[in-house]
């Protein structure tokens, strides 16, 4: 190929262009950022200052103080110089050039370090200015200039004493995994106690999350609220204020609290408090002691009262399969079953009479025995001192099936109200405040906790015949229900008490059971008429298809109470006020 | 060919390399223009479109200038970025970088440093200063980029230091502004946000390092002396620490915190891994509430759906709820709380809404299974169960249903909807007194009550009192439990509007033993009470009385006060009817005058009475059975009873058989001095006659024989002062037919033994006896008394003392002309009869007869 002038031209140009560019091109790169900056993840910093020198180092445990003295820095003060460094500002020269000059007592060396070696050092010298505005200037020499306000020069201006940390222990809350404590009681005998935190399988639990145990003196559980509160409050110990540090060793404390977190422990020696404040010092510190507030120590001190669980019947109501209530009295038990999968919503159902082992099984409100459960986990100690219970008092028993396991607990009620004694199965009892009586709850009779919902229509069917026949066999009265979904009625009926009467049997609802529960239990009732019932299911793939219900209705026995009989199962009830007030023109003949 | 295509391919050559020269000389040049300038260079406005483009869609960004220096620094001076909807949500900025040059030669815009510094704000039309000072700086080294961020917000700092693997970095990668307009901009959170950073002092450093992104998060601040917050919540100090390398820690420390009027000493919050909040606040107070602590334990799930378990406690009450919060609204569920009214009189807002309605906090509530919840579209809803033993409402309270019992409870279900308006209290079982309430949740809305007593649990009746009003308390006052104290068994319904002054309905069905009402004792009685504002019906379905001890016999009726009726002047209308002793019955009304008839017996009556408003009485009796009226033996006494309004005037009308005979007697009159009495004696017989005398003298009645065929047919009509019954002013008339009445022998004894003989001519039998008599003055003055048999008779005129029975009457035999012809008129007997005058003389209980005239 032949390069012609133009070309060859055109080449040296370009090459004379290309190396002026790079001799004039500026050699500071590595300054990437304009004015002064410090590095991102600094562990080293050093003031110099009219106050003295101060140095703070990084360390896995966090920032310390190594100059003038040794503990752990107060991460108020770090933080707040480290935010006002990063913050520090490309410099304007010609406001700092035009700026009242530094005094001399108003100046710094600032030395921050990093890991990789990189260190930043700058002087920073106060500037003020006509208006009263105070600036600081840094200058990092090469590094750049840069210029910050009042914050950072609040943050140079703090004492050595004040980038002392005064929280006791290191190891933050969460990572608290154990506790121990051995304290000395007056007889000279050392006691031990320990908490720990894990995870333990647990009858009537599902799941197993990470909870406080007591390890010593005996393995129990821990109050799931009050615990981790108490360690919470432990980890965040405060000194109130500090001594001298001591030339000499110190006398055997009366207390040892020792916190363990994630691979590292930190142990609090504790002396007898004087004038509310116990003197104290870590184990790996022991010359520098401090004085602790007495008050926050006091859970400490008797841990096993303080912070015993209170929560007696602990367990996962929608885990529980059966449940058997013994009557304290007669001994007489009644056995609920749950009849599907387990849940919130599941069907129960038992026997017709306590202790019966007949087939037939009456279905069992499902909101009272969910109520009951939920009622025995929300039980709180409100008591923790030994409870004093009469010797004849009379226990009544609760035992929860579980797909592993069992839990017994018994229960007996204050005579005198306001609260009840429950204890698992010969265990300690203990004492609930709780309103209402036991009775109400523990009860062996079928009635209380049968299902009010007699009979319920499902979507799609409706009442669409009604015959009221009286005593004698004569139809009182007879409604239908016709296509334009209006009744036509015969008899002592018109067509809106006809759908007052539909749609109060089409939810056929106990208000009760029993005739004790009755104003006149000894009354027998007197039949007035009969109701005899045609349901009908919409038309569907089968067809439509009718159902009867006859029932039998007594006189009012009062304003609120008719006795209906269930031809088909014998069951005798008061209904819900709404179908009681349905039946009264007929009833309160 | 061939050279000509060679030629071509030169030529072209040539061109190409010729231009690529030019271009790089040109290029050249411009690069060594700009860096031989000290200061930078001004880059074309295409260049400022081009990084308006990259953040078109929501934000606008705009550019003062924008420069390159001699170091290739990119300068974008006074760059501008605003939210488009909000354009007081800005970010003014200046903004240096330098690109990978090589890159951004092959398209691909990579950073080799940025530094951002500006201030930021957010505002509507006054810009508040959101961000008083940031500053963000990424500088990429060999494999990673150290991103230095910091922020001053007020007194705060917030810094973010991370060494991150240099895709972030890449805009072609991952578009930072398409992620940014996903996410929702909520400015009231980010507003608040700020808010309550400039209410404190002190500084939140995050730092992310290493492989696995280690992150860790501390932050420190106490509360701004300086700052003036409009914040509800206020902090005294703080601390943030968190931690995460592989595992996620993370607490807040909150000293001395301040919300509204609650405050806390200290607030823990913990979160974990499974994103599980765990919190607890010690020692809080509001509104008078002391010494309160709370745990909370919960999962944000995302900006919508949370859902914690609270638990509150003091040292007497702890509440235990799950709230689930979610678009639809907010769920307090499965609730548990024993909670001490002391605690809740200390919140005022409570105390007062107490007192406003009617409600004695005391002693503790307990709640279980509670669930309330807030939707958009369904209202607050809620239901749960509750018992407590010493509130009350209305003076319906535990103590006052079972003033005996020291622990009474009340205990329930409610339900309430705000959408449907309407409060449901079932299951209630009030110490043992059952019902429900179904009402509505506003003043003027309709209530029911239903409350029915259950076996070994009878109605304190005064528990109601409140609740039912003035009338409950005056129709109960009658009745008197205090003796025996059993209470009544009832069965109660009551109707009204809440805020009104009175009930609109109220129906109670009672039973009760052994009580006493107006003066009377009951052994038992079945009643039914119908009260509106206008009406009180006590309908009696059946009472049993009891007198002296014995059963007083059973009734029904009805008691009826009307205020419609202003002539009842709230007077009942008593009306009863049964079985029971009219003394019994009477005594409701006047004492004086059932001890009158106290003695009467009456064994089988059948008694209406009617009690008017005016006091004015009707009673009818009829007994079944003889009764016994002032010791006289009456069968099939019919008695019908009046009394005037005013009470002083009685009407009596009696009829009765009286040993054979039927008597009727009328007395009216002020049953005192003034009084008409009117007699009228049938069919009686002599020796009735003979026993009605006997016993009112108290002797023994004597059989009445076969024998007598005698029939006394008497009147009498006149007045009489039952306190000198002698006084008496009238007439009467008697006829007595005997054929045995009395034989007239007028020898003498000469009469009788020749009668004995069967000769009979001097003895003549009489067969009836006509009075007819007139009293005044305590004088019966005996007009006309003739005794007539078949051939003579006697008559007799006088008078009758009415004050000790004497007799004065004088009277003479006349006999009969024989029937047998002329010889008849010569019997000698009819002139010796002519020639005799009779007298009577003595008294009633002894007649004497002489054929002188007595002296006085």
């Amino acid at each position: 190929m032949r390069f012609t002038r133009t070309t060859l031209f055109l080449v040296l140009a370009n090459l004379a262009c290309g190396l002026i560019i790079w001799w004039t091109m500026p050699s500071n790169q590595d300054t990437t950022f304009r004015g002064l900056t410090f590095p991102t993840q600094p562990n080293l910093i050093e003031i110099e200052g009219p106050a003295g020198r101060i140095r703070l180092e990084r360390s896995n445990a966090g920032w310390s103080v190594t100059q003038p003295y040794t503990w752990p820095a107060n991460p108020w003060e770090v933080q707040r110089l480290l935010g006002e460094l990063a913050l520090v500002r490309e410099a304007n020269a010609r406001f700092i050039d035009a700026s009242l000059p530094a005094a001399a007592s108003e100046r710094w060396k600032i030395q921050v370090g990093a890991d990789n070696g990189q260190s930043v050092v700058a002087n920073v010298t106060l500037h003020g200015s006509n208006i009263g505005t105070r600036t600081l200037r840094l200058d990092g020499g090469e590094r750049g200039i840069g210029t910050a306000g009042e914050p950072l020069l609040k943050a140079l201006s703090s004492t050595p004493e004040a980038y002392r940390m005064d929280a006791v222990f290191d190891i933050p809350a969460f990572e608290v995994r154990a506790i121990g404590i051995r304290q000395t009681d007056p007889n000279g005998k050392e006691q031990r106690c320990g908490l720990i935190l894990e995870s333990r399988e647990k009858i009537g639990r599902a799941e197993s999350a990470a909870a406080w145990h007591f390890e010593a003196p005996l393995d129990f559980a821990a109050d799931a609220e009050l615990t981790p509160r108490a360690v919470a409050t432990l980890s965040d110990l405060h000194v109130a204020r500090f001594l001298p540090r001591r030339t000499t060793a110190a006398e055997k404390p009366a207390m040892r609290i020792s916190i363990e977190g994630v691979n590292r422990r930190q142990v609090l020696m504790i002396w007898p408090p004087k004038d509310g404040l116990c003197e104290a010092c870590l184990e790996d510190n022991p010359s520098q002691p401090f004085l602790l507030e007495q008050q926050v120590l006091a859970t400490w001190a008797d841990p096993v009262s303080q912070l015993r669980s209170r929560q007696p019947c602990d367990f996962d109501p929608a885990g529980v399969k059966g449940i058997t209530l013994t009557n304290k009295r007669d001994g007489r038990s009644l056995t609920l079953h749950r009849i599907d999968a387990a849940g919130a919503t599941g069907r129960w159902e038992m026997p017709v009479l306590a202790g019966s082992t007949a087939t037939r099984r009456l279905e069992v409100s499902v909101g009272r025995a969910q109520q009951f459960l939920r009622l025995l986990t929300a039980l709180r100690v409100s008591d923790n001192k030994p409870a004093v219970i009469a010797t004849n008092a009379e226990w009544s028993k609760v035992e929860l099936d579980f797909v592993a396991g069992k839990l017994t607990y018994e229960i007996s009620p204050d005579p005198a109200g306001g609260r009840i004694f429950i204890r698992p199965l010969n265990g300690e009892p203990q004492i609930c405040a709780i309103e209402q009586s036991v009775d109400r709850w523990i009860s062996v009779t079928p009635q209380d906790w049968r299902t009010e919902t007699l009979a319920r229509l499902p979507a799609g069917t409706q009442v669409a015949r009604i015959t009221l026949v009286n005593t004698s066999g004569k139809n009182i009265a007879e409604a239908r229900l016709g296509t334009d979904a209006r009744w036509a009625t015969e008899g002592e009926i018109n067509s809106s008490q006809a759908a007052q009467l539909a749609e109060s049997l089409s939810l056929v609802q106990a208000h009760s059971f029993s005739s004790s529960t009755s104003p006149f239990s000894k009354e027998k009732p007197v039949w007035a008429f009969s109701i005899r019932v045609t349901d009908r299911s919409a038309a569907g793939a089968a067809g439509a298809s009718e159902a009867t219900r006859n029932y039998r209705v007594s006189r009012t026995q009062g304003p609120n109470t008719v006795v209906v009989l269930d031809e088909t199962d014998g069951t005798e009830f008061v209904p819900e006020p709404a179908l009681v007030e349905a039946l009264a023109p007929w009833s309160s003949l | 060919m061939g050279k000509l295509l060679l030629k071509l391919a030169r030529h072209w050559t040539k061109i190409i390399v010729r231009t690529f020269l030019c271009l790089l000389l040109v290029g050249q040049l411009a690069v060594l223009w700009i860096v031989s300038h000290r200061t930078p260079t001004r880059l074309p406005p295409a260049v400022l479109s081009a990084v308006s483009e990259i953040f078109s869609g929501q934000l606008s960004f705009t550019c003062r200038e924008a420069t390159i220096d001699n170091c290739g620094r990119i300068r974008l001076g006074g760059a501008r970025l605003v939210h488009d909807q909000h354009p007081g949500d800005a970010l003014y900025a200046d903004l240096d970088f330098i690109p990978l040059w090589g890159k951004l030669l092959t398209g691909d815009l990579e950073l080799q440093t940025m530094e951002a510094r500006g201030r930021g704000t957010l505002g509507e039309q006054n810009d508040i200063s959101a961000c008083d000072d940031f500053v963000v700086r990424l500088e990429r080294t060999h494999n990673t980029i150290k991103v230095q961020s910091a922020a001053r917000v007020g007194l705060m700092v917030l810094r973010a230091d991370a060494t991150l693997p240099p895709s972030p970095l890449s805009p072609t990668q991952e578009d930072p502004m398409e992620a940014a307009s996903g996410l929702p901009w909520d400015r009231i959170l980010a507003a608040n946000c700020l808010k309550a950073l400039r209410a404190l002092e002190g500084s939140i450093t995050l730092n992310m390092h290493g492989p696995n992104h280690a992150t860790e998060l501390l932050g420190v601040f106490i509360e701004n002396p300086t700052s003036v917050s409009s914040l509800p919540l206020t902090v005294k100090r703080g601390t943030i620490q968190g931690s995460f390398d592989k595992t996620l820690h993370a607490q807040l420390h909150l000293q001395k915190l301040r919300a509204w009027n609650a405050t806390a000493d200290e607030a823990w919050f913990f979160l974990d891994n499974r994103k599980t909040i765990r919190g607890y606040i010690t020692n809080m107070q509001a509104d008078g509430l002391v010494s309160m602590d709370a745990e909370i334990t919960g999962t944000w799930h995302d900006a919508l759906k949370q859902t914690f378990a609270l638990h509150l406690s003091t040292e007497t009450s702890w509440v235990q709820v799950n709230v689930t919060t979610d678009s639809e609204g907010v769920t307090i569920g499965d609730s548990y709380a024993h909670i001490a009214a002391s605690d809740l009189t200390r919140l005022n807002v409570v105390a007062t809404g107490a007192r406003n309605i009617g409600v004695d906090l005391s002693g503790p509530i307990d709640l279980m299974g509670a669930e309330v919840s807030w939707g958009k579209t369904a209202g607050i809803r809620g239901h749960g169960s509750f018992a407590f033993s010493k509130l009350g409402w209305k003076g319906i309270s535990p103590s006052r249903v079972r003033p005996e019992d020291g622990f009474t409870v009340f205990t329930g279900d409610f339900d309430f909807s705000t959408n449907k308006n309407k409060l449901s209290l079932h299951r209630l079982n009030l110490g043992g007194i059952c019902g429900e309430i179904e009402a509505g949740l506003q003043i003027g809305d309709a209530y029911t009550i239903r409350l029915n007593s259950t076996e070994g649990c009878p109605v304190n009746p005064p528990f109601l009192n409140s609740l039912l009003g003035d009338w409950w308390k005056d129709l109960w006052s009658r009745f008197d439990l205090s003796t025996t104290g059993k209470r009544p068994h009832a069965d109660v319904l009551v109707k009204g509007k809440w805020g009104a002054a009175y009930v609109e309905k109220v129906c109670v069905r009672a039973q009760l033993e052994n009580f006493g009402f107006m003066g009377g004792r009951f052994s038992s009685v079945d009643l039914w009470v119908f009260n509106t504002p206008q009406n009180t019906t006590v309908r009696i379905d059946s009472v049993r009385g009891e007198l002296e001890g014995r059963d007083a016999g059973g009734a029904r009726g009805m008691i009826e006060w009307n205020t419609l009726k202003p002539e009842w002047h709230g007077q009942p209308r008593i009306t009863v009817e049964g079985n029971v002793q009219p003394a019994f019955l009477l005594r409701l009304y006047d004492v004086g005058l059932a001890n009158q008839i106290r003695e009467w017996k009456f064994p089988k009556p059948e008694v209406r009475l009617a009690l008017e408003p005016d006091h004015s009485l009707q009673m009818h009796l009829s007994a079944a059975e003889p009764a016994t009226v002032a010791g006289v033996r009456i069968e099939g006494l019919e008695l019908d009873l009046a009394k005037n309004p005013s009470g002083t005037e009685m009407a009596i009308h009696a009829t009765g058989g009286v040993f054979g005979g039927r008597t009727t007697v009328d007395l009216k009159g002020d049953m005192s001095h003034q009084n008409t009495l009117s007699v009228s004696v049938i069919d009686w017989s002599r020796t009735g006659l003979m026993n009605l005398a006997a016993s009112i003298q108290g002797r023994a009645a004597e059989q009445q024989t076969s024998k007598d065929k005698s029939n006394l047919m008497a009147s009498y009509k006149g007045t009489l002062d039952l306190d000198a019954p002698w006084t008496t002013e009238g007439e009467g008339y008697a006829v007595l037919t005997d054929p045995n009445l009395k034989t007239v022998h007028l020898l003498g004894g000469l009469s009788e033994g020749l009668n004995a003989l069967g000769l009979g001519f001097s003895s003549y039998p009489l067969e009836k006896a006509e009075l007819s008599l007139r009293c005044k003055a305590g004088i019966g003055e005996v007009k006309r008394l003739d005794l007539t048999g078949p051939s003579a008779s006697l008559k007799f005129k006088g008078n009758i003392s009415l004050r000790d029975g004497a007799l004065a009457l004088a009277g003479q035999m006349k006999v009969s002309p024989s029937p047998f012809g002329p010889l008849g008129l010569l019997n000698p007997n009819r002139l010796i009869a002519s020639m005799i005058n009779i007298y009577l003389g003595g008294n009633l209980r002894k007649p004497q007869v002489s054929l002188k005239k007595p002296t006085k």
